[in-house]
Formats: C-alpha cells, structure tokens, sequence
C-alpha cells in the first residue's frame, strides 16, 4: 500500500494508520427496510388494466401513418393528425392518439433504435429507419397525450438522449431522459 | 468485488430480473434480500448516518425495480445498483447543503455502528475525528477514499462504476489523501 502513497512523501505511513481506524464492518440494516421496499413497490404494480394499455399502446405494434412533414431538419415534430388506424389502441376516452416523428443524426451508426415509456422501456427498442443521405434516422410513432420520456439507443448498446428535444429530465441513473410533451387532441 | 454473489441453488440475478419483468413483482424481494446491505455501509460512510444510509437504500431499491427494464445487462445488477446507490447519496447530499458544519459534525460524531463500545477513549477519539474529517472533504473525494480504502475496489473497479479514468481517479485519490492528512494535524503522529 506504500507504494501508492508515495505522493504524501513522510506522511505515509500516517495515512495509513488513519485510514485503519476505519470500521470495515458490514453494516446490516433493519429488516423494515426489506418490508418498506417490498410495500412501496407492491402500491406501484400496475393494474391489470394498465399493464394491457401499456401492452396495446406500444408503438412497436401499431401502423404507422405516413406523410407527415420533417421541420427544420433535426427535430421533434408533433403532427396532430387525429385519425387512429383501425386495429391501433384506443386512446383514453375523448382524446386520440397523435403521429410523432422523431429524427435523430447518427452518420455512423450502423442502426437507431427509440425506447421509452412508451414501449415500455425495452432495450431493443423501436427501429428507426435509416440512415438518409444526411445521416438523419426517423421513425413515426402513434402515441397517447401526455409526457414521454425517451432516449436513443445508437448500435444497439449507446444510450443517447434527443439533443432537438425540447426538455431532459435526470432518471436517477446518471443518464438523461429525453422529455416529449403530445398534446391531446380532440376527435373530430 | 462488484460480481454478483449467488448461491450455487439460487436464481442469478438474470433470472430474477427476467421473472419480474415477467410480472412475478415479489421476486424482486429476492433482489432486496441479496443487496440491501451490500452498500449500507458505503451510503452511512457518504451521509455520516445510518438512518439516512437506510433510507438512500429503500428509495435506491425502489428506483431500481421502477427502472429495471433499462438494466441492460442484467449479469452486472449489482454495479447497475450501485450507481443508483451512488446518485441517490449525491442527491441527498446536494440537498442536505444548507446545513451547518456543525450539524454535519453531530452526525459524524455520532456513528454508532462505526464505534468499537470496547476501545478505549483515545481510539474512539481519532476513529470520531477520522469520521468527522471525512465528512468535510468534498463529495467525490469522500466517496473516492470509501471505494478504495472502505469497500477494497481497485481502480480499474473504481473508474468502471463512477464512469471515470483511472489516471482521473488517481488524481482524485491523491487529492482526497492530502486534504485528509490536512484536517487532522496532530491525529495520529
């Protein structure tokens, strides 16, 4: 260990001696912690009927609607087209889901992908379509009003949040979460 | 340090996060049982406080089952965990700035499961301000110093789970060494 204390020249050995005095004992923690864990996470399991519109709102199974424009080059555009496929899920009552395209430059990468809340933050992720002579990758996805977080995810492993999107949140896990914001829409 | 530990009849860490995912919810108490202790004393070494250590781990396990579906290698759980571990004590410290010197000096003094109740004074007087000066270095120094010299990581251990260099944690560490000497003048001679 010396050796690696070189820098404090003299003072060596005194560090030593003060970092022994350091209890290196496990620490256990009382039991209520395992029950107030297991408790919060028993409140968070989502109902049957929330797994099943989780299920039938991933994108990843729904047409796309095609034809919408690309503003701006890089960017996040909400294209607030009501009509809903047949066979797509069915948004909460007296709103529609709403087209998204989401664009992301990537001149390198051999293949995109987008997870998120909204496909249930599967690693594999929804394939983007690309690239363009540009690099740009694209995909449109149809989802319900309200906040999504996403990110990129570059070569199948790099997860990379939007740069064009509007906000970021922290996820806690020392990465960043792309924030979409889709607004409802009434049926026409 | 950081490889799962598994009983040779017990579900790895892979499969458990597989059958949780899966909608089997109360395995993740498997998952709980295997590490809520794991990093205690890294997260009391970071608060000074083995009340706040408890509840960096709960709020820690608790976004960790929310946020399992982005663990994208589920073989390494524990180190995934870990860097929760690691921003959840950072958060809370961030939070906890406000507070005085001397608050942070009670709390430091006052580590009950750090303290041997059969050392004599004098020992349980440098293990107190050992603690204390701890407590004073800046954030990653202090988590630096608890890795290394706490937990046993190596450095190549180090840099994989704080996303850091091991010439930049050298660094860190050298830094963290001088200015623990410095605020124990005197301690230890």
């Amino acid at each position: 260990m010396k050796q690696e204390h070189e820098d404090l020249g003299p003072d060596a050995e005194r560090f030593e001696r003060i970092i022994g005095v350091l209890d290196r004992r496990s620490l256990r923690l009382p039991s209520t912690v395992r029950a107030a864990v297991m408790a919060r996470i028993r409140a968070e399991r989502p109902s049957a009927r929330s797994r099943a519109w989780t299920w039938l709102a991933a994108p990843r199974l729904s047409p796309l609607a095609a034809g919408l424009a690309l503003a701006a080059g890089i960017a996040v555009l909400l294209l607030l087209r009501p009509a809903v496929p047949s066979g797509t899920p069915t948004a909460p009552a007296g709103s529609v889901s709403v087209s998204v395209r989401l664009v992301f430059a990537a001149p390198r990468a051999s293949r995109v992908a987008v997870t998120g809340d909204f496909a249930s933050w599967d690693p594999k992720g929804i394939p983007l379509a690309g690239p363009q002579g540009d690099g740009i990758w694209a995909v449109e996805l149809k989802l319900p009003p309200g906040l999504h977080h996403y990110v990129f995810i570059v070569d199948g492993s790099e997860w990379q949040h939007d740069p064009n999107a509007p906000s970021h949140v922290e996820d806690g896990l020392g990465q960043r979460n792309s924030v979409l914001l889709v607004p409802e829409q009434k049926a026409s | 340090m950081y490889d799962s530990v598994v009983m040779s009849d017990s579900p790895t860490d892979a499969d458990v996060i597989a059958s949780v995912l899966d909608g089997d919810t109360e395995r993740f108490g498997i998952l709980v049982e295997r590490y809520q202790d794991e990093f205690a004393r890294y997260a009391k070494y970071m608060t000074g406080s083995e009340d706040e250590a408890a509840d960096i781990i709960q709020e820690s396990l608790v976004r960790a089952y929310r946020s399992l579906q982005r663990c994208k290698d589920r073989a390494n759980f524990k180190g995934w965990l870990f860097r929760i571990v690691s921003n959840q004590c950072k958060s809370h410290l961030a939070r906890r700035r406000r507070r005085t010197l001397e608050r942070l000096s009670e709390e430091a003094a006052t580590v009950p499961a750090l303290e041997d109740p059969g050392a004599d004074a004098e020992a349980a007087d440098v293990r107190r301000k050992v603690h204390q000066a701890l407590q004073e270095l800046p954030t990653d120094q202090r988590e630096a110093l608890v890795l290394k010299y706490v937990e046993g990581l190596s450095l190549p251990e180090m840099a994989e789970i704080l996303s850091a260099s091991v010439s930049a944690l050298k660094m860190r560490l050298m830094r963290a060494r001088r200015e623990l000497l410095a605020k124990l003048p005197g301690v230890v001679t």
